[in-house]
């Protein structure tokens, strides 16, 4: 993308839409200083994963059954590893001082859909936007595709513009590059009409002289204005993402985590997007045989000292949060069936750029429950008004990528403590 | 045209009628309506998601009274009937669930599978609507719908030679009430054995009485074991923090025993598929919940009852009231005004459940035909623009083209190869999702705004679209048998022709009247001219145009 197109973009519709104060920001500014605007990488294992299993050791109760294991100690964060799932303890060793830990937040449901939206997007509702949306709005709306959306769950609310999805077979690029386009039917004659550049041209012109009419007419206020404004943004971040089909690589793949992960650091590198969600692509919903979390736990660790190798390679960690994410966590006891079901208290992991790691926050008592917590320290504090909920973790991940939460969660307290 | 708008603390409460009184706030800008012919064109694209015809377009011109009984023969057509597929998926969310393509499917792909299996409920709900049955049928039913795969993968009727789709009747002793009989919204909706189906309990008040229990925080008591069952069992009648949701959970709960908890997918050998409802399970509820079948506090022994009590509970007729509105005014479902919604559900009740009614209310209300408002305190929450849904394109581009953006593809997926996709409908190798539909899974809601993705979207599918059109066109010897350039023949490029031919095209694309020498068709007439001037092709010229053409503002809202 050159810096001329990121111009003529910004002095588009964006301009329009009173967008200019991001104008002229670096596309991938390295070496930043805490606070300021970072990308964010969401990653989400779905189902509800068995933080027992590897971020809330819970050695030696009789109130929770937990898998073989020992308590390992990586600097002051407690980890409990297994040489049956390598994959924990090989991340940890390599990347624990930028990874925190927080245990005990209290999702306050125990359904899958509703904790997927509470965990993250603070709120208990879907139509608000995630906190990788929020921080991409907020920081990287000039981009061509400021949330790129990789997983499945995500929620983008009102900030449905600055989103979009590659598709479960990657089907974005069919649309970005003519060669990689879906043939017709067999035996279906190709139609496809292909404009050149000034086709592209002309045809954007007219487009856009149709949508100024209607804004002169219909669209001068409200929803219209910013239905126009997203039209005509819309067009622009197409012909940027145009651009960079290269970066998304082959149509028709199922993107696995590590397709994912690789997909996901391109297209921050090239200043594509801001923020990009994925998933683990594991169902982790263990209610019978809950000891398959031991395989989900080493092969999602692996991909992410994968992930976390990379992007330290690319010497983009200092400027990229990763945030890690489960809309659950198990019961603290199996059941009949040697499973484990809902349980409304779950773990997150923060690494990268900012991130005080080393080191667990929050906590959670011997029957799994949300510890009390002082939220500006992360401390388990038994004095403290609270635990630590969705809302207090998601306003200190934005934060921690430079965006100021109060807007968007007035009067929330910032969980605090995990940012240098 | 012109309606003033008060700031009386809510739009639903402050449309229509004239300026306020001496004790209000005055008013603070202007509602304005859609023009007759544009509030006709919006009806037929929220009803059928095609444009009217052009005969339809100058009887409204000339008399905007004529307006609803063309409506009336929009519901009777099966583009109607799709739409009605379309709203009711983002209740029961069904659409694109499939099972695993086995031998005795005789060859049927994974896309035929799911567009069999995922729509049952949807069809069911269509035959009820489309025949003129009262609305509640979509939970009283006494059938099914099935056609040739649901009949081999659920083992229910179906007569070769028939219609496609076809009423039928599961045979397994369950009792038959609509969609609460459905395989298909059971296995796709399942229930983890110790959720003892409160899950599907929760999705059934959340579809059909706009009532989801998981809107509430969820408090649990510190000193209530969750991992212990018994301690639960107790908890949830006993502890008031607990009981005060699982009090209606639990019971309405106990009418679902008769289904399986889930469908073991991966180990299906052979279709079809075990009997999902067993009758002898229905009382299991006695060794779990203790709690008997019924319905927030009123009593019913089996799934026939408690379809009744949905169809009488006047929460049944609101929520169609609200996800009718919700669907075609593109606004969220939780901020349906309450008076609107009140007055709607009214309309459904004295049509004696009519569907068709309850649509066609929402399209003639005055509600629906506001196109903007004069300030930004008016207009904020106005939805003036609406945007084509994906599907809406789909059968928009098809019916002004003729052209159906597909693919096929031997890839292998759950058994069998994906084989035909109309990308504008599907998630797997198309584009729903990325146009903003829902892929009634892991996106759940409609973007009915513009990206990055659904821009290339619909840029894309005019490309196509005009490449065919054009090709196809003049391929046609007789003008007649065109569907879009009737006027011009491969070699025309006169002026005249040209404008002649764009006027037409504007009427047929965009409902506009405009004349050959108008501002409009300048503009249009500027795009062929240069790109003729250009490449010397018409037929390139012509593609140009119709890409512009079909991916324009006036084609991407109404």
């Amino acid at each position: 993308m050159s810096t001329l197109s990121r111009r003529h973009f910004m002095s588009g519709a964006l301009a329009g839409a009173g967008l200019l104060a991001v104008a002229g920001r670096p596309r991938h500014s390295r070496a930043a200083a805490p606070g300021t605007a970072k990308n964010v990488i969401l990653l989400v294992a779905s189902g509800g994963w068995d933080v027992t299993y590897a971020l809330d050791p819970k050695p030696g109760l009789a109130t929770v059954d937990v898998p073989a294991g020992t308590l390992s100690m990586y600097g002051d964060l407690p980890i409990w590893t297994d040489p049956s799932r390598p994959g924990v303890a090989a991340f940890f060793a390599a990347h624990a001082a930028v990874t925190a830990v927080v245990n005990g937040i209290y999702v306050r449901s125990i359904a899958h859909p509703e904790c997927m939206k509470r965990m993250l997007t603070g709120t208990p509702s879907s139509s608000n936007p995630d906190l990788a949306a929020i921080a991409a709005h907020e920081t990287g709306r000039d981009l061509p595709l400021p949330y790129l959306i990789l997983g499945n769950s995500a929620f983008t609310g009102p900030l449905a513009a600055s989103a979009g999805r590659a598709g479960s077979r990657n089907q974005l690029v069919t649309l970005l590059d003519p060669a990689q386009a879906w043939p017709p039917p067999v035996g279906v004659a190709a139609s496809r009409f292909t404009p050149d550049a000034a086709d592209e041209a002309a045809i954007r012109a007219f487009v856009d002289a149709g949508a100024e009419r209607e804004r002169a007419v219909r669209g001068a206020h409200g929803y219209n204005r910013r239905r126009l404004d997203d039209f005509a943004t819309s067009l622009q971040r197409g012909d940027l993402l145009r651009g960079e089909a290269a970066g998304f690589g082959q149509r028709g793949r199922a993107l696995s985590l590590t397709q994912q992960m690789d997909l996901a650091v391109d297209v921050l590198e090239q200043g594509i997007a801001r923020a990009t969600m994925l998933d683990t692509r594991i169902l982790w919903d263990t209610h019978d045989g809950n000891d398959d979390q031991n395989a989900y736990f080493d092969t999602t660790f692996r991909a992410l000292k994968g992930l976390i190798d990379d992007l330290t390679a690319r010497d983009m960690l200092d400027d990229t949060i990763v945030a890690v994410m489960s809309e659950m966590s198990r019961t603290p006891k199996l059941n009949g069936d040697a499973g484990k079901d809902h349980w409304p208290v779950t773990s997150a992991m923060i690494i990268g750029g900012g991130v005080r790691g080393g080191r667990a926050y929050g906590g959670s008592t011997d029957e799994l429950n949300a510890a009390l917590v002082d939220l500006a320290t992360g401390e388990r504090d038994s004095s403290a008004p609270g635990t630590i909920q969705t809302d207090n973790l998601v306003a200190g991940v934005l934060t921690l990528a430079g965006v100021d939460p109060e807007p968007w969660f007035p009067g929330v307290e910032a969980l605090g403590g995990f940012r240098v | 045209m012109k309606r003033w708008l008060l700031l009386l603390g809510g739009l639903s409460g402050a449309c229509g009628g004239g300026p306020g009184g001496d004790d209000g706030p005055g008013p603070v800008g202007e509602v304005i309506d859609l023009d007759p012919v544009k509030h006709l064109v919006r009806a037929s694209m929220a009803l059928r998601g095609v444009r009217p015809a052009l005969a339809e377009i100058e009887r409204v011109r000339a008399d905007p009274g004529a307006l609803p009984m063309i409506v009336d023969g929009y519901l009777d057509t099966p583009e109607f009937g799709e739409t009605m597929r379309d709203l009711h998926n983002e209740a029961v969310l069904t659409r694109g669930f499939s099972l695993p393509v086995l031998d005795s499917l005789d060859g049927h792909t994974t896309t035929e599978m799911a567009e069999s299996l995922g729509e049952e409920p949807l069809r069911l709900i269509e035959h009820v609507i489309m025949s003129d049955r009262p609305y509640t049928e979509i939970v009283t039913a006494r059938f099914t719908m099935a056609d040739e795969i649901i009949a081999k993968v659920y083992g229910v009727a179906w007569t070769p030679g028939g219609e496609t789709w076809q009423e039928s009747h599961y045979t397994d002793g369950r009792p038959e009430a609509g969609i609460l009989s459905s395989n298909t919204f059971f296995i796709r909706h399942r229930s983890a054995g110790s959720n003892w189906h409160r899950g599907r309990a929760n999705r059934i008040a959340s579809a059909l009485l706009c009532y989801n229990f998981l809107d509430r925080d969820v408090t649990f008591d510190g000193s209530v074991n969750l991992a212990d069952p018994d301690a639960v069992a107790d908890a949830v009648v006993a502890n008031p923090a607990c009981a005060s949701c699982h009090q209606t959970l639990d019971p309405l709960a106990s009418y679902l025993w008769g289904y399986r908890n889930q469908l073991n997918i991966v180990g299906l050998t052979e279709y079809p598929i075990i009997p999902f409802y067993v009758p002898g399970n229905e009382g299991r509820w006695r060794n779990s919940s203790g709690r008997p079948p019924s319905y927030f506090g009123q009593a019913g022994d089996d799934l026939g009852a408690l379809a009744e009590l949905i169809a009488g509970d006047p929460r049944f007729s609101l929520c169609a009231a609200q996800r009718f509105w919700s669907f075609m005014a593109q606004v969220d479902l939780e901020v349906v005004p309450l008076e609107l919604a009140s007055r709607l559900q009214q309309e459904l009740i004295a049509s004696g459940y009519s569907a068709k009614a309850l649509a066609k209310a929402v399209v003639l209300s005055d509600e629906f035909k506001v196109a903007y408002g004069t300030s930004d305190e008016v207009a904020d929450q106005l939805v003036g623009l609406k945007k084509v849904r994906p599907e809406q394109l789909a059968r928009l581009i098809y019916d002004l083209t003729g052209f159906r953006w597909r693919t096929e593809s031997i890839a292998d997926d759950r058994g069998g190869p994906i084989g035909l996709v109309e990308l504008a409908k599907n998630d797997v190798l198309g584009y729903r999702v990325l146009g903003g539909g829902i892929d009634s899974t892991d996106v759940v809601e409609p973007s009915h705004t513009f990206n990055a993705t659904s821009s290339l979207f619909a840029r894309g599918f005019a490309a196509e679209a005009a490449g065919f059109v054009v090709d196809r066109d003049f391929a046609q010897a007789d003008a007649a048998q065109r569907k879009l350039l009737g006027l011009v023949s491969p070699t025309e490029t006169g002026e005249a022709a040209v404008r002649a031919q764009l006027a037409w095209l504007h009427a047929r694309l965009y409902a506009e009247s405009v004349a050959a020498d108008s501002a409009e068709v300048d503009d249009s007439y500027a795009l062929f001219a240069a790109t003729l001037a250009r490449t010397g092709d018409p037929s390139h010229a012509w593609k140009t145009t119709h890409t512009a053409m079909l991916q324009d503002l006036r084609i991407a809202t109404y």
